[in-house]
This record gives structure tokens, C-alpha cells and sequence, in this order.
């Protein structure tokens, strides 16, 4: 059985997109495990991880998630397993998972150090479980050499086997920083390089479904059009009037933060085109603005937070991978096949 | 000097000069002078403009210092710019009550030319009317002191209208429809006098009788509402405010704050002082005429004679929706009526004389309804008939109402083409409301019943409570003083038990196994809320979790808790979670309140839960209120029958509900630093189980002097 632990130098650097898209692209028969939940999901008195569902929908895991994760918060982690030891359960759980794989993709926390108090960071879980580890890594070329090299060290430290580095988001004007700084440096530390992912705007957007579960906001209207994808965030301070002088207005796909009583910008808003309203301060319009909503498919919400708190909030909305996004499932397996070196790696 | 001597000056002066009158036909100086001359005015006139010798047959003085007395009453018509050097040298000259009809100030964006004013006035303890207003009349005085009508019918109604434009058509208004005047005071951009002075004065004003009110706001609506409170125990006050429309809604963070609109509060605050509030023109005259004109009912119950079943039926409608009782007593009815009408009329309210009932019969029944004492008050219908002619119907009810020396209230309502018109003109000028609808005339009806119910209810004393006032307002400060707006829930239930509010029984855990231990003590099911000073929407951010039934439920709820919160804000201070023990068999209430810039606390009871918001079932109350006015404010919002046990449910614990309600309010009233409270849910108990606080937010400001 082939076992890649999937780690990063930081939090949302992509490890379930470049999971996934190995994954898909194996032709093996994979199964998934990530010890430490990140992505909480509480429903019907029941907690996953969300990144263990969308493996479980993409890939048709027949698996339960519970079995995929050993917890999400250190004390809980701690107290649940006092009696046989963290690794053991580790090992446990791993086994129930992984019996008669072909390839187990093991998923890290947030990033390569983050459980380590419970040894369960990226190191570790080489250690215990075996297997290759994947450094996914983004951002700045000084900042990905610099947290790439230290990772390299600790793992070295360990004897724990790094297969290599795959850099994700690399936009257009930055690709050039690969063959200049990125890769010189990597071979100079004999760190693997192992492919890059373009940046791809699609992937960076959310759709309005997920605005809604990450608000805990009412919607009140607009039903049908929770999967429209948001492409722009915009907070109606103006008058309508001034609104759609401006051109990202006109935007497809916009999302309108405004209070329930800016009934002017409300209506002005409601096209086909916008992917959801977020009324502000519990402030709710008229029935019939609500009826007009419903008509259109455009999602209104109802939130208590004021206008700059909900703002603020939408902003920190991260465009997790959901398990029915089909279109981010295909787009990531065509972005890993061009851009992992795959040969490498399985 | 108190109020009504300062007023007196303005209502009936013995004297008024007019700065700015003018020679020009058809300018405001001189149709100010026009009025005062040909409206009777018995004092002393002075006109002052330096331009002419003499303006509409009086001397023309050059300067307010030129004139050989000091006036009771200065009227203004100078440009907003030599406003304030205008009324600086009449002060110097002694004067002391000033009306400003210029225009200019405020209402343009020169509020600074407001201020210099103020200034000026508080320098010599003068009053101003104004600026931006038509002036004043005065029935009194016989003092027509505007550049309105030049004609007004002396009377018993007093109108205060805070716009100028619709103040004059509303004084034109009363002319066509015969309603007398006794007093019309436009008050304009409010620099100094108000809506409150004026009401007081006329509210002590003998020749007043009813008064109209025309608002667009108050400035201070408190004042306000205790002026209206006194005055509508005297004399109807029938007030309309303009900007109803939801626009104004508050933009707070509670869900209080978010429900009471302005307009809401500005309804329940002139609710609770007594005013009658119309919702549009018509309602509003066709009141007055009927305030003016009608003795207030002495009991609950009226009779409607029609001759056709249709508006009968319509008037039924009405009657419902104005909360008119009908007069039900089927065999006094049948008793008494049948004589009036053929075998086939009906005798059940609606007394239906039906399409044959000519002027005979309908006086007739008139006369019947007149005399007998246990018809409190009647509705008159006509519906114009082939046959019948509307004039000799609106004669034979002048001709009852003549004879007759009961005093009852009867308003009329003529339905028809030819004659119609001039039939329900005939009928007011005979001092019998009549309107050109079935609505209309139940309308007033409704309007004739709120008075007496106003007049039959006696004033209470809001509740007084001993709490540890200093006590809360110490929590307050310490939360102040380390810059937070919003208390920790923690603190807020301390504030609320401090006030009296009783709670689920509840703990706090720092860790996972004091919540088990805790939760354990307290007794399955519990609930789990995130305790965190950077939180304040715990369910938003994933921080409350429901109806955890055992050690399993609790460990995952606290996991996903921590998780959730983490994820979301991974900066926010933890210090633990609140385990309360799960309230089930309940009724969701919502209790708070918010502090409105113009009413001080005002206090919102209603549906709670999730959806309060999109069920705006609340009904709101300004602060204090008594045990009485809190029964009516629990009774007021659409689902009351859930509370009192409809379709066999368990009746809930009202009183306990008034209880906190009345607690609440005293809160509100003695501790201004809480500027927004909410109770969302307040669980309404049992009856004798009490109500439970189950969730609670509360926002802040500074020390209050």
C-alpha cells in the first residue's frame, strides 16, 4: 500500500485540493484518513470534517467519516485517548481505514507542526504510520524556501522520508519564480521538487450556500440560487443610484452586504445575476421585495451582526471544497494532472 | 414665568407689531397686516418698515424702537440673515415673544443662523415661534396672525401643524367643511417653541375643545408624550405623523433595536399618552368633526339603521375592525324596531328599514334609538334609492336629533349620486358628522369609543422595585473601563437576577470535564454556550449547542464548539462555556429594550425565538410603564391566545411575565448606561411556573449624569 501524508507550511495552502487531485489521478483504490479535523461540520449532534466528506463524495469512499478523523480539539484528543495513548489510537483508527487500499492519502493539520503535542504533526505521523510525505506550499518565493528548508530539517532530524514539494496558487506573472529562485534552491537543499498548481480564480470563489453556513445566517428568500458562485463582495454604503454608476456593480455573480431598511439598493440589486444578498442588523424588507427574491433565485439573508462586522466576516470565508461542487472536483483533477509531476509521486 | 403666561402673550396678545410689513399687495408683510386688521384683532397694531408712512390703513413705524409701547407679540418677516440683529434690537426695546415666519434656516442647511438666534433669546428670556411658519391664530383674540385664510370659522378646535404648506390647506380645509377654529399654530423648524408648548396652552386653553396635531417628528418626544398624557385626559387629542414608512428603522445590533422602528415607538408613545393617531387626512378630519361635534358615548354598544343590507353588512365589517360593539340584545331590538319597517326588514343589528324606509321611517327609528337609554350610540346608513330623496332623509335626522334631548353619538353615512353630496353637507352643518363612505362614518365611531375607553382607564403607578442599583451600574463601569461596549453573558445574567429575572439552573466550566461534571450536577439535557467577551453572537459563530442528552452528546458538542469558533475567529478570548439545563415545554417570548434618542427606554414584548424578526409580533411601550398598561401590552400581540392556552395548550404564566416585563422596565428607566437590551428566548413557563431567561445580550455606554 502507497501511503502519502499531505502537509503544508500553512493553513489553507491547499493539502485537500492536492490530495484529491493525486487521488483522482491514481487509478488506485484510495482511502483517506486525517487524524486532526480542521474543518468542523457539527450536524444532528454529530461532528466531521468537512474535507473527509468531499474525499468521501469525489472519490466514493465507502467509509464512515468518524472513522477518518480521531478529533478536532487537543483536550478532547488528549482525554478521549488517555487509556491506550494517542499514537495507538492513531494507528487503530488507521488500520480500520486503510485495510485493503491500494493508495491512503493521510491528510496533516493545519500545518507540518501543528499537533505535534499529540504526535500527530506531519512528522510524527510519518513516523508512526509510515509513508511519503508532500510539502504543499504557496505564497511568496522567500517565504516558501525559507519554510520549505526548515520543514526539510525536522523531517531529516526524524529519518522521516519527504518525496517532495508541490507548490500551490502560483499565478501567471509568478511562474517565472520557479525556475529562478524556487527549483535552484530546492535542488541546492536536495528537496524534491515535485510540480506546481496555477492559481485559478474559480477555485478562489465560493459559492453562496457556504456564506450562509459560515454566517449562521437566516435566509429568508432565494432558495434555489445557493449554488451561485460569488465573484465579487460589495458593501452598499452608496445610494442605488450612485451603485450602478459603478462597474462592478454591473458584476455577475456579486454579493451585496447592506442593511434590511436600503430598500432603493435591495431592489436595484435584484437580477438573476447576483449571488445573494446579506441583510445586515436583523433589518428585514418587505414581503414583496422577499416574494421578488424568491422569483429570481437570488438568495437573501438575514444576519444580526452589523454591517462592518458581517463584512469582516465574509471576507475571513475561505472557499472551502465542498463535497457537491462538481465543477472545482473536475477543474482540480485536470490542474494536478498538468501540474504534479505524478510519475514522482505514485 | 411659567409656560401658559409665556403663551398667553402669543394667543391672545393685547399688541403686535410686524416688522417687515409691507405696502405690496399679495407679499407676506403686508397679508400679515391684511389679516390681523380684517381678522378683528382689538389691540394695537403696529406695522414697521421704514420704506412706508403707513401699511393697510395703520401708521407705518421706521423702527421697533420708533413704536411707543413695547408689544405683547413681535411678528417677523425679514430675511433669515437680519433675522437675528432683528430680534436682538427688539429685545433691546423690550419685546419678549417673537413669531418668525421667515424662511432660510435650517430647513436649507443654515442651522447656524438658528443658533445665533437661540442665542439671542436665551440672552433676554425671549420665546420665538419658528422660523419657517405661517403664523398663528388665535379665536381667543380674534387674531388672525398668519398669511393664510384670511377667513376662519371661529370654534372648538385647535390645530397644531408642524408643516406650514399643509397648515394653511388644513385651515382652508376646516372652512369648506365647516369646522370651527379656535386656535392655529404653524410651528415650522422648532428653534425654540414647540409642538410641547403649543399642546400645554391648549390643553389649557377654555375655548379649545379638541385639537389636531400634524407631526413629522418631536424633538423631544418624552416631553411630549407626559404634555399629551395630561391634555388628553381633558380634551381628544387626534394627532398625525408623517414618515411611517419602515425607512427609519434603527440600525442596532439587538434585535429590539432593529424591530422598533421610529414610527413604532413614536405609535406606542402616543398610544399609551391617550392621542388618537390617523393614519391618513381623511380619518383625521372626519375624528375631529366628530370630537367636535359629539358627546363621548356612555356605554359600550351602538346601533346601525340602514336602508340596505349591503352597507349594513360592510358597516359590520367595519365595526369589527374599529372595535365598535354592536348591540346584540336581539329581543329589545326586535322589540323596538319592528314598528319602523315592513315584515321583511330586519330587526337584527344592522336595523335594516330596508329599501322602502323613506324619511318617516327613518325618523322614526332615529327617534327610538334617541330615546331609548340602552342604545349607547347610533350609525345612520343611506343608500340613495330610486325612490327616496336624500335631502328629506337628512331633514327627518336634524328633525330627531332636535327633538330629542338625549345626548348620544351619532354620526351618518350617505351613500349615492344626486343630492348626496349636499344631503351629508346638510347634515354637518346641523352638527351631525356625516362622510361620503359606511367606513368613514364607523371610522369616528371607533375614534368616539377609544376616547371613552381612554377616559374610563385610571392611572397607575409603575411598580417600584428594591434592587442593588449601584451594584449593576459597578458591573457596568468595569466593563466600560476596559473598552467593551458589550457585557460577557456571564455579567448580563448577573444584572438581570440583580433586577429580579429568574434563570434555568446553570454553570460555568473552564475544560471539558468541569462541563461534564457540571452538566451532570445540573441533569441531562443541558445546552452549551461558548463564554467569550469577543463573542456576542454565540449561535452565529457556532457557539451554542441544544438539548445535549448524555457525557457522548456533550464531549462532541464541546469539541465542535471549540473547533468551530477556533476556526472562524482564532483570536477570540475563550474563558469557558456556560452549561444551562435545556428548557423544553415553553413558549419562546423575546423581552428588551432600547434607549430611542427622543423617548428615553423603550420597552419591546413579543414572540421570540428565531424567527421574531420575520413575525414582528412585539408590541412596544415607553418606559416606565404600570401593571396595567403591561397586561395590555402582553394582550396587544397577535399570538396572546398561545399564551393563554388556545386549542388546549397549557396556559402560560402571564403574571410571572408581567412580572419581568414590569422589572424591566424599572431597569431601563434607572440605569440609562444600558443603551440596548435583549431576552431572547425568555421561556414563558407553565402557570405558577414562572418565565426563565434562557439567552440575553446587553450594550452599553458610559456614565449617565
Amino acid at each position: 500500500m502507497k501511503k502519502l501524508i499531505i502537509t503544508s507550511t500553512r493553513t489553507h495552502a491547499g493539502k485537500t485540493t492536492i490530495g484529491t487531485g493525486i487521488a483522482m489521478n491514481s487509478n488506485m483504490d484510495c482511502g483517506y484518513f486525517k487524524p486532526l479535523g480542521d474543518r468542523p461540520v457539527y450536524s444532528k449532534k454529530a461532528l466531521l470534517d468537512r474535507d473527509t466528506e468531499v474525499f468521501k463524495e469525489w472519490l466514493g469512499l465507502d467509509v464512515d467519516p468518524n472513522d477518518c478523523s480521531i478529533g478536532f480539539e487537543h483536550e478532547k484528543i488528549r482525554s478521549s485517548c488517555q487509556l491506550e495513548g494517542a499514537s495507538q489510537t492513531l494507528i487503530d483508527k488507521f488500520e480500520k481505514v486503510s485495510a485493503g487500499k491500494e493508495l491512503m492519502i493521510i491528510e496533516s493539520g493545519r500545518n507540518f507542526t501543528f499537533g505535534s503535542s499529540l504526535c500527530m504533526d506531519a512528522d510524527s505521523l510519518g513516523n508512526t504510520l509510515g509513508g511519503d510525505i508532500i510539502l504543499v506550499t504557496e505564497g511568496d518565493a522567500r517565504l516558501i524556501i525559507d519554510k520549505v528548508i526548515a520543514a526539510a530539517k525536522v523531517f531529516r532530524s526524524t529519518d522521516s522520508k519527504l518525496a517532495g514539494v508541490i507548490v500551490n496558487k502560483v499565478s501567471e506573472e509568478d511562474e517565472y519564480m520557479l525556475d529562478e529562485d524556487i527549483i535552484p534552491a530546492l535542488d541546492e537543499e536536495n528537496v524534491n521538487y515535485l510540480g506546481h498548481v496555477p492559481l485559478h480564480p474559480e477555485l478562489e470563489k465560493a459559492r453562496t450556500a457556504l456564506v450562509v453556513e459560515k454566517l449562521h445566517a437566516k435566509l429568508v428568500a432565494g432558495a434555489n440560487g445557493l449554488d451561485k458562485r460569488i465573484q465579487k463582495v460589495m458593501v452598499g454604503a452608496l445610494s442605488a443610484d450612485a451603485a450602478l454608476r459603478m462597474p462592478a456593480f454591473q458584476n455577475e455573480g456579486k454579493m451585496l452586504i447592506t442593511g434590511g431598511d436600503r430598500v432603493d439598493l435591495i431592489l436595484v440589486s435584484l437580477s438573476e445575476d447576483t449571488a445573494g444578498i446579506i441583510l445586515t442588523n436583523n433589518v428585514l424588507p418587505h414581503p414583496r421585495i422577499l416574494s421578488k427574491a424568491d422569483q429570481l433565485n437570488v438568495p437573501i439573508m438575514s444576519v444580526p451582526m452589523d454591517t462592518y462586522t458581517t463584512a469582516k466576516m465574509v471576507e475571513h470565508i475561505v472557499a472551502e471544497l465542498m463535497p457537491d461542487d462538481l465543477e472545482k472536483k473536475e477543474l482540480i483533477k485536470n490542474l494536478v494532472k498538468d501540474g504534479v509531476i505524478l510519475d514522482k509521486i505514485l | 414665568m411659567d409656560t401658559i403666561t409665556q403663551m398667553e402673550k402669543m394667543f391672545a396678545p393685547r399688541s403686535v407689531a410686524i416688522i417687515g410689513a409691507s405696502d405690496r399687495d399679495g407679499s407676506i408683510g403686508h397679508s400679515l397686516v391684511k389679516n390681523l386688521v380684517n381678522g378683528g384683532f382689538e389691540g394695537d397694531v403696529f406695522p414697521i418698515n421704514p420704506r412706508y408712512p403707513e401699511v393697510f390703513g395703520k401708521k407705518c413705524y421706521g423702527s421697533i424702537k420708533d413704536i411707543p409701547i413695547v408689544p405683547d407679540l413681535t411678528l417677523l418677516a425679514v430675511p433669515a440673515e437680519v433675522s437675528n440683529a432683528t430680534i436682538k434690537e427688539a429685545c433691546e426695546h423690550g419685546c419678549r415673544m417673537f413669531i418668525n415666519i421667515a424662511s432660510g434656516f435650517a430647513e436649507v442647511g443654515r442651522r447656524d443662523l438658528e443658533w445665533d438666534m437661540k442665542e439671542t433669546l436665551a440672552e433676554y428670556g425671549a420665546r420665538m415661534l419658528g422660523p419657517n411658519v405661517f403664523g398663528v391664530y388665535s379665536a381667543k383674540a380674534s387674531m388672525n396672525a398668519t398669511f393664510g385664510p384670511s377667513v376662519v370659522k371661529p370654534g372648538n378646535v385647535g390645530l397644531i401643524s408642524q408643516s406650514g404648506a399643509l397648515g394653511v390647506a388644513l385651515m382652508g380645509k376646516t372652512v369648506t367643511e365647516g369646522i370651527g377654529l379656535s386656535a392655529v399654530v404653524s410651528i415650522g423648524n422648532k428653534a425654540d417653541i414647540s409642538e410641547c408648548e403649543a399642546l400645554e396652552y391648549l390643553g389649557h386653553d377654555d375655548i379649545t375643545e379638541v385639537i389636531f396635531l400634524y407631526l413629522e417628528g418631536a424633538k423631544d418626544g418624552r416631553r411630549l408624550m407626559d404634555i399629551a398624557k395630561k391634555v388628553s385626559k381633558k380634551k381628544p387629542i387626534i394627532a398625525i405623523k408623517s414618515g411611517s414608512s419602515e425607512k427609519g428603522a434603527l440600525a442596532a445590533a439587538s434585535h429590539t433595536g432593529s424591530l422598533a422602528g421610529s414610527d413604532k415607538i413614536f405609535t406606542a408613545a402616543l398610544e399609551q399618552a391617550g392621542v388618537l393617531r390617523a393614519l391618513n387626512l381623511e380619518d383625521g378630519f372626519g375624528w375631529l368633526r366628530a370630537m367636535a361635534d359629539l358627546p363621548i358615548p356612555e356605554a359600550e354598544g351602538m346601533v346601525i339603521v340602514t336602508n340596505g343590507g349591503g352597507i349594513g353588512v360592510i358597516s359590520s365589517d367595519s365595526a369589527e375592525r374599529y372595535r365598535v360593539r354592536m348591540l346584540d340584545d336581539t329581543e329589545m331590538l326586535e322589540e323596538l324596531f319592528r314598528p319602523t319597517m315592513p315584515s321583511y326588514g330586519s330587526t337584527k343589528n344592522p336595523i335594516d328599514i330596508t329599501g322602502q324606509g323613506q324619511n318617516k321611517e327613518y325618523e322614526m327609528a332615529l327617534d327610538i334609538a334617541l330615546e331609548d337609554d340602552r342604545i349607547p350610540a347610533i350609525v345612520g346608513l343611506y343608500c340613495q334609492t330610486a325612490t327616496g330623496d336624500p335631502t328629506e332623509i337628512a331633514e327627518a335626522a336634524i328633525s330627531s336629533i332636535k327633538k330629542s334631548k338625549k345626548k348620544k353619538p351619532i354620526v351618518f353615512s350617505m351613500v349615492g349620486g344626486k343630492g348626496i353630496a349636499e344631503s351629508i353637507a346638510e347634515l354637518n352643518l346641523a352638527g351631525i358628522p356625516s362622510y361620503a363612505s359606511p367606513d368613514g362614518a364607523m371610522s369616528a365611531m371607533g375614534a368616539l369609543y377609544k376616547r371613552y375607553r381612554r377616559l374610563k382607564v385610571e392611572d397607575e403607578e409603575p411598580e417600584d422595585f428594591q434592587m442593588d442599583l449601584e451594584k449593576i451600574k459597578s458591573i457596568i463601569k468595569n466593563t466600560w473601563d476596559k473598552g467593551m461596549s458589550n457585557l460577557t453573558e456571564d455579567d448580563c445574567n448577573l444584572i438581570l437576577k440583580e433586577a429580579g429575572l429568574t434563570f434555568p439552573s446553570s454553570a460555568v466550566a473552564k475544560n471539558l470535564e468541569e462541563a461534564k461534571k457540571v452538566a451532570n450536577e445540573i441533569g441531562y439535557p443541558v445546552v452549551m454556550k461558548i463564554l467569550s467577551p469577543d463573542i456576542l453572537h454565540k449561535t452565529e459563530f457556532g457557539g451554542v449547542r441544544l438539548d445535549l442528552e448524555d457525557d457522548e452528546e456533550l464531549e462532541i458538542a464541546y469539541e465542535s464548539i471549540m473547533a468551530t469558533v477556533r476556526n472562524r475567529f482564532d483570536k477570540a478570548r475563550i474563558n469557558g462555556v456556560m452549561i444551562t439545563s435545556m428548557i423544553k415545554d415553553a413558549t419562546e417570548m423575546i423581552l428588551g429594550f432600547s434607549q430611542d434618542p427622543s423617548f428615553g427606554p423603550v420597552i419591546m414584548f413579543g414572540m421570540g425565538g428565531i424567527y421574531v424578526e420575520i413575525l414582528q409580533d412585539v408590541a412596544f411601550r415607553v418606559a416606565p410603564i404600570s401593571r396595567k398598561e403591561i397586561m395590555g401590552m402582553i394582550r396587544e400581540i397577535s399570538s396572546y391566545p398561545i399564551l393563554a392556552g388556545a386549542r388546549g395548550k397549557n396556559l402560560r404564566d402571564i403574571e410571572a411575565l408581567a412580572d419581568a416585563i414590569s422589572r424591566i422596565s424599572y431597569l431601563s428607566n434607572h440605569v440609562p448606561e444600558i443603551v440596548e437590551l435583549d431576552i431572547n428566548p425568555l421561556m414563558a413557563m407553565d402557570q405558577g411556573k414562572g418565565c426563565l431567561v434562557v439567552d440575553s445580550r446587553m450594550t452599553i455606554r458610559g456614565e449617565v449624569k
